[in-house]
């Protein structure tokens, strides 16, 4: 495991270095002169500003020096300067981090168990053949959440829950004004984080429904499930042991891959709920322009993206035995 | 006086789901099975041999109904028993053993465990009992180091190893029936004899009654009391295992046991023609320095007009040899001398136009034919890529197709408009487009039902004979190449053990391993009394 | 060609999931016929009221501009940008893919890398960065949109062709002598593709919320009217219009909806399920 464990890390840490390439190369394709790119709209307009930043990207020199200075800065976690708010990016990000990691892994959560659990209802139902009728209905209104733009159901639940309702707040993490402290604190901020947590989750919601559906139906017409009523088991013990839990392994493959994308609901959602994390951060950068920011607040996404995907994949090794022990006889 | 059948199915119909290719699996099926009898179904793929044995544990799969008829065991109506009843029945009373092992076992639980759950089921042998019960059971079905395996996963296990384990779970609580579905199909010929074997312990020692569903008469010949034939859903014969065997009454039945070929090689006229290819010193090995040697240094001839058989159990490299023939995979060393030329110092390019006169016949009917192709392009795309015109090649394939057996119309048809024989037919007539000098054949008839193989084998051999071809023709069925070959080649581990005349080799084994296999052949004392 | 459509007209969603689509095409052929004025245009008076007057059905928006012609003006950017973008990620997914599946060994190992990579960055923020950095335009975001779709393509792709390469009639067609590329080009290919047109029909509905979404975060063309354009400027009038929301929203709604029922029904129709067999 700990071999696995380092194997991925090292590998990992290649791939968010060869992001950082990335940005640099987008920054040189952008139209335009690097120097006014990186400055960005407010910055561009103070020539020493931009002086400043010909030197400290070394815009002057050989490409594949100007490539090694952007790489030495990244490792040294230097993503630049914003001009407009007087800050590293650094520091805004690490100020804005925790908020989107609060949003992402509630929802991570609410959207497996809740998508998980309708999925299996939806194929249990087949299974034990009663009130079939559930079955149709849950992946009907599945793919109707599947359907909906993120960011209008986001909006949609502002109207309804609180606009017309006014049963929650719509803006912001915390009651302005309010400071809380303790229990009472953490009771606010939840408040805050229900709806932006269930828009979030609704789509992805739909396709873990969809997902572990799917997932069973196959398990359900296996010969081990025929063996297992052979051996003269309840049907109950049958769903759980034998089919729920070979199921798991396509749907913990699939979170893997879930989490690019709920990264990008993230800023959505958060621009909408004025949800101060670091998706709501992007959308500033894009509003005022601000490349720097947009492109330091890009990597940490997608360096959060991998470590996720690395738990992922530690977990999948803990659930199937054959990568577990790997190998075996003929 | 006789005992009360333990087993009592009368004028049972099964209704097939709407579409299927007709409308009932079995119809009007009535057996018996009295305790301590080993009973077989016979009949091929479609016969609803396995359905009639399905019903016995309520296990219909599903889109199947009863329409009328019983199915008793012990005097219970199964289809009248209550949820509860049907679940303390199944695993205790019936159980039953399926084809696939590594399938039939939950591949993310330890064998041990899925033991425990049957237990568990039926409230039996709680705790620290349990686990020595199962060691108990794994020593008797002679599973090695029952403390070791009882931990291990099904993928860790070898396929003979499932298969114990499976019949261990299925004799745990000491049934009175066992249900065998095709239980050695997957499984090697040495394999097979012990499980075999083992069955006939159990039965002798326990007096457990077996039904043993099967389409290899050898088996039958083995292990049987009484035989049932079934023909699209119908007994069509039954009888104590001896009368129909040697005194067959129906004509399926005589048609199904002409079709298996006889252990006692046939007497075909000696091969003196030149040699055509010569392999020498043939290696490959997968899975770079410290994997597997498929193929460890083979040497052998073929001489035209003459049909070598490549025999061997899964593993044993003969068909890794048979796609290095053709180069289908290159060898790592060795040399492949056709008319004394070494087609492996050719380079691909060069080798292509050579290929004319290697072919290949494949094993997988399903899978062997572009199923988005019309049958005139399967069989012109050979020709044409060597530059044959489209209307010599058309006439060809029609002159090759009426060869085959089948009509020119074919011609315009899709793969999936012809049955697995056809198919196969099909197949051979692509490989001799080209008009080859050897074609490599690999298990052509493997895949096919008994009374289909006996056909295309005929069509190979007269073929065969008629255009002077060398034929390899890889096996691991020993009455095939019995009937077919001149000369044999027994490969073990990559390894040719024993190669010579096929009379010979079968009368007089040189090789331990060859004897063994001789011996695990089904059903030799059937043979011997066959005229 | 009737047997695909008699497979496909049993799957009821597939039905009403083609008709809506229709429906969408339709209104986008239809817009500039229907709506020859530019939804930019402030025709109206602000805020009006769905058939407060007959010349605006649904009403106008907080600058006076005509919803419908903006929805009917949207739906030609969001079919033209989920179509030709989608078509450019197969594309691309195919030409990765099926060289990796086929050639395998370095090849394979080569453009996997480079597939994994593109793979493990967020998609939605890759495309954001690409459309801010290059400057909003059709052709942009287009593009955008191709490059962060096409790695699930390649390796469906690269798994099709990995499995047919082991296909006995794949085997026989170098037996007899054909060359690679017209193995790989009439053998392997047409027999890979039908997966993979599923997934592309998904795709463009993917993408049809993609470019809704860079629309909504302000990195629209500015010359074509977008729905989720639309959605965004209505933001500033969630209390006092919420209609303004609602029917952009429908209408992306809707139209993903159509293209996942007719993707559905056209999976049922290329893979027919097997019947149960009496064994």
């Amino acid at each position: 495991m700990l071999r696995f464990l380092t194997g991925r890390l090292v590998k990992a840490i290649l791939v968010i270095l060869a992001i950082a390439a990335l940005n640099f190369l987008l920054i040189r394709l952008a139209p335009g002169d690097p120097a006014s790119v990186l400055a960005g709209e407010a910055g561009a307009s103070d020539p020493k500003f931009v002086e400043q930043l010909r030197e400290q990207f070394g815009l002057n020199e050989p490409l594949w020096k100007q490539l090694g200075l952007y790489l030495w800065k990244v490792a040294q976690f230097d993503f630049g300067y914003s001009y407009r708010n007087h800050v590293p990016v650094m520091q805004l990000i690490l100020e804005r981090l925790p908020a989107t990691l609060l949003l992402m892994a509630s929802s991570f959560v609410v959207s497996i168990a809740l998508g998980v659990g309708f999925g299996a209802l939806a194929a249990g139902v087949s299974f034990f053949d009663r009130a079939r009728w559930l079955d149709p209905l849950i992946m009907a209104v599945a793919l109707l959440f599947y359907a909906t733009p993120l960011f209008w159901l986001a909006l949609m639940m502002v109207i309804v829950f609180s606009v017309q309702l006014d049963w929650l707040p719509a803006f912001g993490m915390e009651s302005v004004g309010a400071n809380l402290k303790g229990l009472a604190r953490a009771a606010d901020i939840g408040k805050h984080l229900i709806l932006p947590t269930l828009a979030l989750s609704f789509f992805f919601m739909s396709v873990y429904v969809r997902l572990t559906r799917a997932a069973m139906m196959e398990v359900m017409m296996q010969d081990h499930v025929r063996t297992a009523f052979a051996k003269g088991m309840k049907p109950w013990r049958v769903l759980r042991r034998h089919v729920l839990r070979n199921a798991l392994l396509p749907i913990v493959t699939f979170a893997g891959l879930q989490l690019g994308q709920v990264a990008g609901g993230a800023v959505l959602v958060e621009t909408v709920f004025a949800w101060p994390g670091i998706g709501r951060l992007m959308f500033d950068a894009l509003l005022q322009r601000d490349y720097q920011l947009l492109l330091g607040v890009f990597l940490v996404t997608s360096a959060t993206v991998i470590a996720f995907n690395i738990l992922t994949d530690v977990a999948y090794r803990f659930v199937d035995p054959r990568i577990r022990i790997g190998g075996g006889a003929k | 006086m006789t005992a009360a059948p333990l087993v009592s199915i009368e004028a049972l119909t099964v209704r097939l789901p709407k579409g299927g290719d007709r409308p009932h699996a079995i119809e009007d099926v009535s057996l018996t099975v009295l305790p301590g009898e080993i009973v077989c179904v016979v009949g091929e793929s479609g016969s609803g041999k396995s359905v009639a044995a399905s019903t016995l544990m309520g296990l219909l799969p599903r889109g199947l109904s009863i329409a009328s008829g019983s199915v008793r065991v012990d005097g219970q109506s199964i289809p009248d028993l209550a949820p509860a009843a049907l679940r303390a029945l199944r695993g205790r009373e019936v159980s039953m053993i399926f084809q696939e092992p590594l399938s039939a076992l939950n591949p993310l639980m330890r064998v041990g465990d899925q033991i425990l759950e049957l237990f568990e089921a039926h409230e039996a042998y709680p705790g620290p009992a349990g686990r020595a019960r199962i060691l108990d059971l794994f020593a008797y079905v002679g599973l090695p180091d029952p403390a070791r395996l009882i931990d291990a996963y099904p993928f860790q296990l070898s396929g003979g190893q499932r298969q114990r384990v499976v019949i261990a779970m299925a004799l745990a609580l000491e049934p009175k029936l066992i249900l065998a579905d095709e239980p050695t199909t997957a499984l090697d010929v040495t394999t097979q004899a012990q499980v075999l074997d083992l069955m006939r312990k159990i039965r002798r020692e326990r007096g457990t009654a077996i039904l043993f569903v099967t389409h290899d008469f050898g088996v039958v010949a083995d292990i049987a009391d009484r035989v049932i034939v079934m023909e699209k859903g119908r007994i069509v014969e039954e009888g104590p295992v001896d009368g129909v065997l040697n005194r067959p009454q129906h004509p399926y039945t005589q048609k199904l046991i002409a079709a298996v070929p006889r252990l006692r090689p046939a007497a075909l006229p000696p091969v003196e023609d030149e040699i055509v290819l010569e392999i020498a010193n043939v290696e490959k090995t997968f899975g770079g320095a410290r994997g597997v040697k498929a193929v460890a240094g083979v040497s052998l001839t073929v001489r035209k007009g003459e049909t070598l058989g490549v025999i061997g159990e899964s593993g044993s490299g003969k068909s890794t040899l048979g796609r290095t023939i053709v180069r289908l995979i290159e060898p790592d060393d060795g040399h492949i001398l056709y008319h004394g030329q070494d087609m492996m110092a050719l380079d691909r390019a060069a080798f292509r136009q050579k290929r004319k006169s290697l072919q290949m016949i494949f094993q997988d009917p399903l899978s062997s034919l572009n199923p988005r192709k019309r049958i005139r392009t399967i069989l012109s795309d050979g020709p044409a890529a060597h530059g044959v015109a489209r209307a010599d090649s058309d006439r060809r394939a029609a002159e090759l197709l009426t060869l085959v057996g089948l009509s020119p119309a074919a011609l315009d048809r899709f793969p999936h408009e012809f049955s697995g024989g056809q198919r196969q037919r099909i197949g051979i007539a692509r490989a001799l487009m080209m008009d080859p000098e050897v074609i490599v054949a690999d298990e052509p008839v493997s895949a096919l039902d008994v009374s289909v193989q006996a056909q295309v084998l005929d069509l190979l051999n007269d073929l065969q004979r008629r255009m002077h071809l060398a034929l390899v023709f890889i096996t691991h069925d020993l009455r095939v190449a019995a009937q077919l070959c001149h000369t044999v080649a027994v490969m073990r581990r990559g390894e040719v053990v024993e190669y010579g005349p096929t009379a010979r080799v079968f009368a007089d084994p040189q090789h331990e391993y060859t004897r063994q296999l001789l011996a695990a052949i089904p059903g030799q004392h059937f043979d011997n009394a066959r005229a | 060609m009737t047997g695909f459509w008699s497979r496909y007209r049993r799957n009821l969603g597939g039905v009403i999931g083609l008709g809506l689509l229709a429906a969408v095409l339709v209104l986008a052929l239809a817009a500039p016929l229907l709506f020859p004025v530019s939804p930019w245009q402030m025709r109206g008076a602000p805020l009006l009221a769905p058939l407060e007057e007959t010349e605006f059905l649904l009403g106008t928006d907080m600058l006076g501009r005509d919803i419908a012609a903006g929805l009917a003006h949207g739906a030609r950017v969001s079919l033209l940008v989920g179509t030709v973008s989608t078509l450019f990620a197969v594309l691309l997914g195919v030409g990765i893919g099926a060289p990796a599946g086929y050639f395998g060994g370095r090849i394979d190992d080569g453009l996997m890398r480079i597939t994994e990579f593109f793979q493990t960055i967020p998609q939605l923020a890759m495309a954001i960065v690409l459309v801010a950095i290059f400057t909003p335009s059709l052709a942009s975001i287009v593009l955008a949109i191709a490059l962060v779709s096409w790695p699930p393509v390649a390796r469906l792709v690269r798994a099709e062709v990995l499995s047919l390469r082991e296909r006995e009639f794949v085997e026989a067609a170098v037996v007899i002598g054909r060359p690679s590329w017209r193995i790989l080009l009439d053998d392997i290919l047409p027999n890979a593709l039908p997966p993979v047109i599923v997934t592309a029909t998904l795709m463009v509905a993917t993408a049809i919320l993609t470019e809704a979404a860079l629309s909504f975060l302000g990195l629209g063309d500015k010359n074509f009217m977008s729905w989720g354009f639309m959605v965004g400027a209505a933001r500033t009038m969630l209390r006092e219009a919420p209609l303004l929301t609602v029917f952009p929203g429908i209408a992306i709604l809707i139209t993903v909806l159509a293209i996942n029922l007719a993707g559905e029904g056209l999976n049922d129709a290329l893979n027919p399920r097997l019947r149960e067999r009496g064994e």
